[in-house]
């Protein structure tokens, strides 16, 4: 069965098609805290049912136990990716993708399973390339034993929200590390690109605006804010709402900027956005209200809000995983297709033959 | 008349009425005319002012005139627009200066005005059309449309569109080896033995039937008027191919394709 891999700078995602109409996603953080080994220390994490792993002296907690350890221990996080990509600064980045991506996609049930693999489009405010990370990723994938596939995040975006509109529209991400924005019209990209800001950047601005450790930015935005509240100035909630504002407008900035260098086709052009950085309560409001006064050269019809729902919130964190499982699925469906097709001509020149 | 033999005389017309005008101009001063002048004078003066402003027209229409179908009505308009003017002129001499009071002015001035506006009306209809079609010419000329036929138009949209899902434009196509894994790092206990904990979300993706179906180029678009209009275009089409494939020389042809293969 085809796979679609997310892989984020704050969460790497699959996505898979579970038992009857439903999907079934893995979902870890792409992160981990290194800790002194010892005895005590390894019985602790065992019993605790947290995964690590053990080199020398030391011991590395992963994914979503490595937030929760920084947030105790009051140490900071390691975090294999950076802006969207493979972090260059962290020597154990390839090893823990490697541990995650095997974690959360696992072994294909057949040799050659399809994968699509999302990937960053080419930053337009950075000198950063991205085709070393989409590379490595996509061999690590391979590696298992799949057929991998690369797709814009923004694309995926688009398969994931804008299938009631033949595919066409503009699909962004707002990640932790990158936002990937994507035009497209009829499933075919007009305009790819990325801008190397996200959520993390706004964590970095708040904290070295407000003097708070990172890590507990990151923990009051995803739990503790929302734009329809009022706060006090100098609060951690406040600078939140100020550098989502400056990056919401740098977003729509560049978007401008980039639709003003092609000759997009004359029709309606619906907004889906999806990502980590976008959960924030009252985002796509905010979005909606920025992007009307913003006077794009398309005509955007609307802000589509996302479909999924955990508890009680719309959640567009698996979007993009979503839509590189559509992707997977359909190359799928085609190649049975043809398969039945390329069979049924075999059987139609034998016939002839005969 | 032979549309160059047409244009030479146009242009003689166009001469002509320069020479009548430039004339009528250098007689005016010659005589120093002015409102007591003698009629005349003035009938001389206006005669052949009018008669070379019609001339300088009727040429104009002559040169750049159409053919078939606007040039019969063009045609028309311009000998009515000639024999108006001219008319005029005549009345004008013929009546100048005893008869020169109202309606008789009211006649001149209106055969000589309506003259003059159905001519240079009538040019400027010409070089408008004129224009029109020496563009849609240059755009015949120069657009390689013709090169191009409609299986290779559609491959190429085939072609983009697939490309738009292997991204093999975009990506590169060289593909990164790993060797086997030698970093030493020893698993921790849930690590090894615990499943990946996975969130079912109910969901059909039905997204899948359709972006099959758009990157096929067959687009759903729930509208019954479409469809319908679909489904009797492809009859007819089919209906049509079916009548041509009848024909006996389309038999021939065909028989000779298959013979050829």
């Amino acid at each position: 069965m085809a796979k679609g891999l997310d892989v984020g700078t704050m969460n790497i995602i699959c996505a898979e098609k579970g038992k009857g109409d439903s999907i079934a996603f893995a979902q870890q953080r792409n992160a981990f805290l290194e800790m002194e080994a010892g005895d005590l220390a390894q019985n602790m994490l065992d019993s605790a049912k947290i995964l690590y792993t053990q080199k020398g002296d030391t011991i590395n907690v992963l994914g979503e136990d490595a937030f929760k350890f920084s947030n105790v221990f009051n140490k900071g996080i390691r975090r294999p990716m950076k802006q969207g990509i493979i972090s260059p600064d962290e020597k154990e980045s390839i090893p823990m993708i490697k541990l995650i991506i095997e974690r959360v996609i696992g072994q294909p049930e057949k040799d050659g399973e399809i994968a699509y693999i999302s990937v960053p489009a080419a930053p337009v405010d950075s000198k950063v390339n991205v085709l070393y990370h989409s590379k490595t990723v996509e061999a690590l994938a391979r590696k298992l034993g799949y057929e991998t596939s690369l797709i814009d995040e923004g694309l995926a975006v688009v398969f994931s929200e804008l299938g009631d509109f033949n595919f066409t529209g503009i699909g962004i991400s707002v990640g932790a590390g990158m936002t990937n924005i994507t035009v497209a019209y009829l499933a075919t990209p007009i305009v790819s690109f990325s801008i190397t800001r996200g959520g993390d950047w706004i964590d970095e601005q708040v904290s070295s605006a407000t003097g708070v450790a990172i890590e507990r930015i990151t923990s009051i935005k995803e739990t503790d804010f929302s734009f329809d509240s009022d706060y006090e100035i100098g609060s951690v909630q406040g600078a939140l709402a100020l550098y989502y504002d400056a990056l919401i407008t740098y977003i729509i900035g560049n978007l401008k900027k980039k639709l003003s260098e092609v000759a997009p086709p004359d029709a309606e052009f619906p907004i889906a956005i999806a990502g980590g950085s976008s959960r924030a309560k009252g985002f796509m409001e905010m979005f909606e209200t920025r992007i009307s006064e913003a006077s794009l050269p398309i005509n955007i019809s609307k802000v589509k809000k996302n479909k999924y729902t955990l508890s009680d919130s719309k959640d567009p964190i698996y979007s993009i995983a979503r839509g590189c499982l559509i992707a997977a699925l359909t190359r799928e469906d085609a190649e049975s297709v043809e398969e039945v097709e390329e069979k049924a001509t075999k059987a139609e020149k034998k016939a002839a033959a005969v | 008349m032979e549309s160059k033999l047409r244009y030479y005389f146009g242009s003689m017309v166009f001469l002509s009425g320069l020479i009548l005008s430039i004339s009528a101009i250098g007689f005016a001063i010659m005589v120093h005319l002015r409102r007591t002048s003698d009629p005349s004078e003035i009938i001389t003066t206006y005669g052949l002012l009018g008669v070379g402003l019609s001339f300088i027209l009727l040429g104009i229409n002559l040169m750049i005139s159409q053919r078939r179908p606007y040039g019969v009505y063009s045609n028309w308009v311009m000998i009515f627009g000639f024999l108006s003017s001219i008319f005029g002129v005549i009345f004008f001499s013929t009546i100048f200066s005893d008869a020169w009071v109202y309606p008789n002015v009211t006649y001149v001035s209106f055969a000589y005005a309506s003259g003059i506006c159905l001519l240079s009306g009538n040019a400027f209809g010409n070089a408008v059309l004129r224009l029109i079609e020496e563009r849609s010419r240059q755009l015949l000329e120069t657009d390689p449309i013709d090169l191009y036929t409609e299986e290779d138009i559609e491959k190429e949209v085939e072609r983009t569109l697939n490309e738009s899902l292997s991204d093999n434009t975009r990506f590169s196509s060289f593909n990164m080896g790993i060797k086997e894994d030698t970093t030493n790092f020893v698993h921790g206990k849930a690590l090894k033995e615990m499943a990946q904990t996975k969130i079912e979300v109910q969901d059909s993706i039905r997204e899948v039937e359709c972006l099959q179906s758009t990157i096929s180029g067959k687009v759903k678009v729930d509208d019954y008027g479409i469809d319908l209009t679909t489904k009797m275009l492809s009859a007819t089409m089919k209906q049509s191919a079916e009548i041509e494939n009848r024909k006996l020389s389309n038999k021939i042809k065909n028989k000779i394709d298959f013979i050829r293969r």
